[in-house]
């Protein structure tokens, strides 16, 4: 017998936040209901597509910080 | 050989006993994933990259004062006081995230199966990240809060709930219709096979 596996477990399938024996459950849970696998590959696409944006700073950001670090260490010394 | 990862807590360690270059390895491996925290929190490219220097600083000033707690993990507190300031921020500015003016509503989803590095290319990839980027500023700021601070930054929805102060099953449920929500935004606007 299935356990009742909500969506929100299913995101925290996805995110890997669940355990083993949880894990299980909702595999288990999705192989018997097609629904619960399409709501689990559509948080799955969804992933795929947020991993698309990555931002980096500007490296003068990131001098500015090292500038920063550089003369507070020389001022506490 | 591959050469051992040394952990954060360790960088902290050796940059409190006068390192310097502990902490541009901490700025470098953790720019990523606050910077993009940042920008989609505030929306605006100018105003993130202030944020991400006062970040630091603020981060270089704790350390250097005593004030950073060494049982806490360095990415959480950092990006707590990444949130902390972009909500500051917001607030000062008397404006709401996520307003952007982009209008494209283009296939999102295509260019995932697109491999060519072609000028073009590079156009159709930009104005879909656009597409996206204003998807998620669409989203209620609490939903694109949790989505941002999940996704993006990696908390755990146990680490979310502690930086905002909401019960762990709201920010799952927050995330649930955040993802719900952005998939019924790009349907609206793209044909695509399920």
């Amino acid at each position: 017998m299935t356990q009742n596996i909500t969506q929100e477990q299913l995101i925290l399938l996805a995110y890997g936040e669940l355990n083993a024996e949880e894990r299980k459950m909702a595999e288990d849970a999705m192989n018997a209901n097609p629904d619960l696998w399409n709501f689990y590959q559509s948080v799955l696409q969804s992933k795929q597509l947020l991993n698309t944006i990555k931002e980096e700073p500007h490296p003068t950001s990131v001098a500015i910080i090292s500038e920063h670090s550089h003369d507070s260490h020389t001022e506490a010394v | 050989m591959q050469k051992p990862i040394i952990s954060d807590g360790a960088l902290l360690k050796v940059y409190l006993e006068g390192n310097e270059s502990a902490l541009e390895t901490l700025v470098k491996r953790h720019k990523s994933r606050i910077f993009t925290s940042i920008y989609l929190l505030v929306n605006d490219r100018y105003l993130a990259e202030d944020i991400f220097q006062e970040t630091f600083i603020k981060i270089i000033h704790c350390l250097r004062t005593g004030k950073y707690k060494h049982e806490d993990k360095f990415l959480p507190w950092a990006l707590r006081i990444a949130r902390n300031l972009s909500i500051d921020s917001i607030r000062q500015k008397g404006r709401m995230p996520g307003i952007v003016t982009d209008s494209e509503g283009n296939d999102i989803f295509s260019f995932l199966n697109l491999k060519e590095d072609s000028r073009e290319q590079i156009v159709i990839e930009r104005e879909e990240h656009a597409s996206l980027h204003h998807f998620i500023n669409q989203l209620p700021a609490e939903q694109k809060e949790v989505l941002v601070l999940r996704h993006y930054a990696d908390l755990s929805f146990k680490e979310i709930a502690e930086m905002t102060g909401n019960n762990i099953n709201t920010c799952i449920g927050r995330m649930h219709y955040a993802l719900i929500n952005l998939r019924k935004m790009m349907q609206k606007s793209v044909v695509y096979v399920k």
